[in-house]
């Protein structure tokens, strides 16, 4: 009985069974982002498609067809020149929909 | 006392990056917190920690304000609990669910660490294979510079430093676990506990009777920045001692976490009643004294067995802060008292503490949802 109301609710558009997962590709201003980076912390999260991601740049970025080509729905935010890594994060905080959300930078360290 | 950690001045050289490897796991459970957060996880970030050797989760439990934003700029993941408050509990294992390292350390949104406290800590953990858990006491002085926020600090900052070294007092505002230890132990008690309460001196007290070492360190310290105010703390008094008698059980956690503050308040209360009992026996066989001198023989009652705490308060912060804190100090042991009382009667009537009918149906059935519902150990 408990078990047929419970799948009653995901029915009815109600709560997830599973989280949604949001990536965080931070790029800042005059860096070239890494796909394979980028592709190899997505490895490790299970069902790529699944997951948002998001590359914040700060200003125009320069090489990211790879990536794009590597990510299908990338999604691109755009900040004006000059915005910091941190600002960059949380803007792409507030855009990303995601109940577990991963912040890394897209160049490696 | 425990003085391990004072034999390795050298702190953070155990966790160099050696590989890409993550060693710890730092998790910090966040709500409306706005106000401290930042300067809670600049503190994390600025750690003697080699970068690649953590990582920084923060799980934020449903606030209101701009926690999450805060939590974006430092952390590497952020988990965002959605719904109602689900408490520190709850959200302290969804972050440890996420944790990639062996080692994972609770630090609370209101708790600043030093730049080695997070390092000795893990340190302690990697060199001492006796020990599971290890956790920081606090600072004497509060971060937040009120009467009332200093008088409560140094009440808990008195029962840390009575009753350190090997306790089941798993300090909640920063302490590290093993991983394996922490999973075997059954995590925190999300089921009981959905408000900052007792969850982690419960945690220590079964992690220490499955055999685990739990170590509270005198010498690792980190500052409490809450604010409190004569209410609040009325009010957590009352819910650490309705939750003692109510659910977790007075005499096992009195010998387990001997320095949790609902003992040291009730420890001296005890003496107090049995003196003023044996006068009220003896005054029977003299004259009726006058209502003042009874009044002062309770009094000398009270000041007498809280002894220890107020020369704690004079040494610390002088004899006229000790004197101003003596009868809130009462006020609060009176609280305590009814409030053990009160416990002890509804865990008689109504049982041990639940959640809600609609929690313990889904958990009952097994649902799969996110957020989880709570589990029961």
């Amino acid at each position: 009985m408990l078990r047929a109301e419970s799948d009653a609710i995901f029915r009815q558009g109600g709560p997830r069974r599973t989280p949604r997962k949001s990536f965080i590709v931070v790029l800042p201003e005059n860096h070239v982002v890494s796909p394979d980076l980028v592709a190899e912390r997505l490895s490790g999260e299970g069902d790529s498609d699944q997951i948002d991601v998001i590359l914040a740049c700060a200003g125009q970025p320069s090489s990211i067809a790879a990536l794009q080509r590597r990510v299908r729905d990338l999604q691109i935010l755009l900040a004006p020149a000059g915005t910091s890594g941190e600002d960059l994060r949380e803007l792409a905080m507030n855009q990303a929909p995601g109940d577990i959300v991963t912040l890394l930078s897209g160049t490696p360290a | 006392m425990d003085t391990e950690e004072s034999k390795h001045p050298q702190s953070g050289k155990l966790l160099q990056p050696e590989s890409n490897r993550v060693l710890l796991s730092v998790v910090v459970s966040t709500r409306n917190s706005e106000s401290t957060l930042r300067q809670v996880l600049t503190a994390i970030r600025g750690s003697e920690l080699a970068r690649k050797s953590y990582e920084l989760i923060v799980v934020d439990d449903a606030s209101a304000d701009g926690s999450v934003a805060i939590a974006a700029r430092y952390a590497d993941t952020v988990v965002k609990l959605t719904g109602h408050q689900a408490g520190p509990a709850y959200a302290r294992n969804r972050g440890a669910e996420l944790a990639r390292g062996k080692v994972i350390a609770f630090v609370d949104s209101d708790v600043v660490v030093r730049l080695d406290t997070i390092a000795r800590l893990t340190e302690t953990l990697l060199e001492r294979p006796d020990v599971d858990a290890v956790s920081a006491s606090r600072e004497k002085s509060s971060g937040s510079p009120n009467f009332v926020s200093q008088y409560w600090n140094l009440l808990m900052s008195f029962g840390e430093h009575r009753h350190s070294g090997r306790c089941a007092q798993f300090a909640a505002g920063c302490g590290v676990v093993r991983r394996t230890a922490f999973l075997s132990a059954g995590m925190y008690d999300e089921w009981r506990f959905d408000t900052a309460s007792m969850e982690s001196v419960e945690l220590g007290e079964r992690l220490l009777g499955a055999g685990h070492g739990v170590i509270l360190s005198s010498e690792l310290k980190v500052t409490h920045y809450k604010k409190w105010d004569f209410a609040s703390v009325c009010q957590e008094v009352w819910h650490r001692s309705r939750v003692l008698a109510r659910s977790l059980g007075y005499l096992r956690m009195s010998a387990a976490a001997p320095g949790e503050v609902v003992f040291t308040l009730c420890r001296t209360l005890i003496p107090a009643v049995a003196i003023l009992g044996t006068l009220m026996l003896a005054a029977a066989f003299v004259p009726a004294p006058h209502p003042t001198a009874k009044f002062g023989v309770a009094l000398a009652a009270l000041l007498l067995t809280n002894l220890p705490v107020h020369r704690f308060y004079a040494e610390t912060r002088g004899f006229w802060f000790a004197v101003a804190s003596a009868p809130l100090h009462i006020f609060v042991q009176i609280v305590a008292a009814i409030a053990l009382c009160t416990g002890w009667v509804l865990r008689d009537v109504f049982g041990d503490v639940s959640p809600d009918a609609t929690t313990q149906a889904y958990a009952e059935v097994g649902l799969e949802i996110w957020p989880p519902v709570p589990r029961k150990l």
